[in-house]
């Protein structure tokens, strides 16, 4: 084969393949509700420009009452980065999803026990006890006072993302929790994020 | 198919692409070493290979020497074409990685196609092709420039929103892979593998200075580049390894910057500018056609 032709085989190939790589089925087309998957990464490692320009006004002046809440689904101690794959988990959690009443309301992934540099967290993504039949082995969240760091509305994942970097890391974080209300359909319809800092 | 998809983070990348750069290296003298032993064992040890050898790492050690200064301006480059100019983010998981290591693949053919056919990139390759053995510790007999050009073939990755971190693991995959085929140990694999990756007994044809074995079988893991590109030959005849002019010498030194030396003494003796700058561009086989040119005209 001639030169030009071999390059534009080649030109064919690296198409096919990006197309490949562009068309992987990803963790949030992955699971069975739309999940802002990327809502929670860290912005730490990389310089993404969208993240570097957060898009989304946060309210941390804002505080919310939330009262004691029980959750159960999928937990895990790992990267705040890697929190896709527990949303995945919770989607093939079988024996939690027969368990459910109705359609779920609301996802919450719940952060806590913050590694010191933040990057890693025990994480809880999981369904509201209400929601299901029985909850044997739920996670709860005690009452307390919030500082509201995005107010319930549809946001973007990178919106989502940006947020993340608006947490005020010199004070000691004790936990994060997102709220997913979903629609009936299992669509994400607006996501709030709130944040509770350790009382000195 | 879940583990395919399921994403790791850019730190754990980097740690398998160090991981495997680092002991890589110590499998690979493991292997040389049984390959002194065969030798040993058929009696074909002799001063001048293991000089060879010992000079091969020596290069690697210069290398190493040179990459240590630019490797941070390296990565740099790739993070400022991620960062500002990447048409998509792909996300890090195997499914990523696996098209990316293909894509670097081919972006190896590219390249090693180019050090063969450019007079000054052929300047450096030439180095790793100038040993007149051909065992493990040839695959790390590198050239002052072996670290430059590769950036400009795998940085369109880089631009197709392939992470850094990732490209260099690619590239890392496609070098080790590389590495284990410097060998005569191993004779022909079963066919099926001959058809679709490149093996020893292909890559032995391309260190050949038999003439029907000239630039051919440039692929790095996936022979089929060279099947479909026209440039693949089969071993049939037995092949005699090294480059023309030998260089008879196992003067690490010497053999470092015998590419650049040479080329420089090329554009020194001819006296037409024009000429000298093809000299820089050209395939080294215009050149050697130049020289016989003219030892022609004299001699006629």
């Amino acid at each position: 084969m001639k030169l030009a032709g071999s390059i534009l085989l080649s030109s064919a190939i690296v198409f096919t393949v990006w197309g490949v790589a562009l068309l992987q089925p990803t963790p949030a087309r992955a699971i069975s509700v739309t999940t802002p998957a990327k809502a929670s990464e860290q912005p730490k490692s990389t310089t993404d420009k969208v993240r570097a320009k957060p898009q989304s006004k946060t309210n941390q002046n804002d505080t919310k009452q939330l009262e004691t809440l029980m959750i159960e689904g999928n937990t895990a101690t790992l990267a705040t980065a890697q929190v896709e794959q527990l949303w995945r988990e919770l989607s093939n959690n079988k024996r939690l999803n027969q368990k459910l009443l109705r359609n779920p309301s609301a996802i919450y992934v719940y952060y806590r026990d913050f590694s010191a540099n933040y990057d890693s967290a025990t994480i809880t993504v999981g369904y509201s006890s209400t929601d299901l039949s029985q909850a044997k082995t739920a996670t709860t969240i005690a009452s307390a006072t919030y500082d509201s760091l995005l107010e319930k509305k549809k946001y973007t994942p990178s919106q989502l993302s940006s947020a993340w970097q608006e947490i005020d890391y010199r004070r000691n974080l004790e936990r994060v929790i997102e709220i997913h209300y979903l629609s009936e359909n299992s669509e994400v319809l607006a996501t709030e994020v709130l944040v509770k800092y350790k009382e000195l | 198919m879940d583990i395919l998809i399921m994403p790791f983070s850019v730190d754990d990348i980097w740690w398998l692409e160090a991981f495997i750069d680092d002991w890589f290296f110590v499998i690979a003298l493991a292997l040389f070493f049984i390959e002194l032993l065969r030798y040993a064992f058929k009696k074909q040890i002799t001063k001048n290979l293991l000089g060879d050898s010992i000079t091969n790492f020596v290069t690697l050690g210069l290398f190493m020497l040179l990459v240590s200064f630019v490797a941070l301006a390296y990565i740099a480059v790739f993070f400022f074409v991620y960062d500002n100019f990447k048409l998509v983010e792909l996300p890090p998981t195997l499914w990523t990685i696996g098209c990316c290591i293909i894509l670097a693949d081919l972006a190896y053919y590219w390249e090693h196609r180019f050090l063969h056919k450019n007079g000054f990139a052929w300047a450096t390759h030439t180095v790793h092709h100038s040993s007149p053995h051909f065992n493990i510790s040839v695959a790390y007999r590198h050239g002052p420039l072996d670290w430059l050009f590769p950036l400009f073939f795998y940085l369109p990755l880089a631009l197709l929103g392939f992470h850094p971190f990732i490209i260099l693991l690619a590239e890392v995959i496609v070098q080790v892979y590389q590495t284990l085929l410097h060998t005569e140990t191993v004779k022909k694999l079963p066919r099926p593998i001959e058809a679709i990756f490149n093996t020893p007994s292909h890559h032995r044809v391309h260190h050949a200075r038999n003439t029907q074995y000239l630039d051919k079988n440039y692929a790095g893991i996936f022979i089929i580049w060279d099947r479909l590109f026209g440039t693949f030959a089969k071993e049939d005849e037995k092949v005699k390894y090294g480059v023309y002019p030998q260089l008879n010498s196992v003067n690490p030194i010497k053999v470092f910057f015998s590419g650049y030396v040479k080329l420089a003494q090329q554009i020194g003796m001819i006296s037409n500018w024009s000429d000298k700058f093809r000299l820089l561009y050209k395939p080294p086989i215009w050149a050697w056609q130049q020289t016989q040119q003219k030892k022609n005209t004299k001699s006629g």
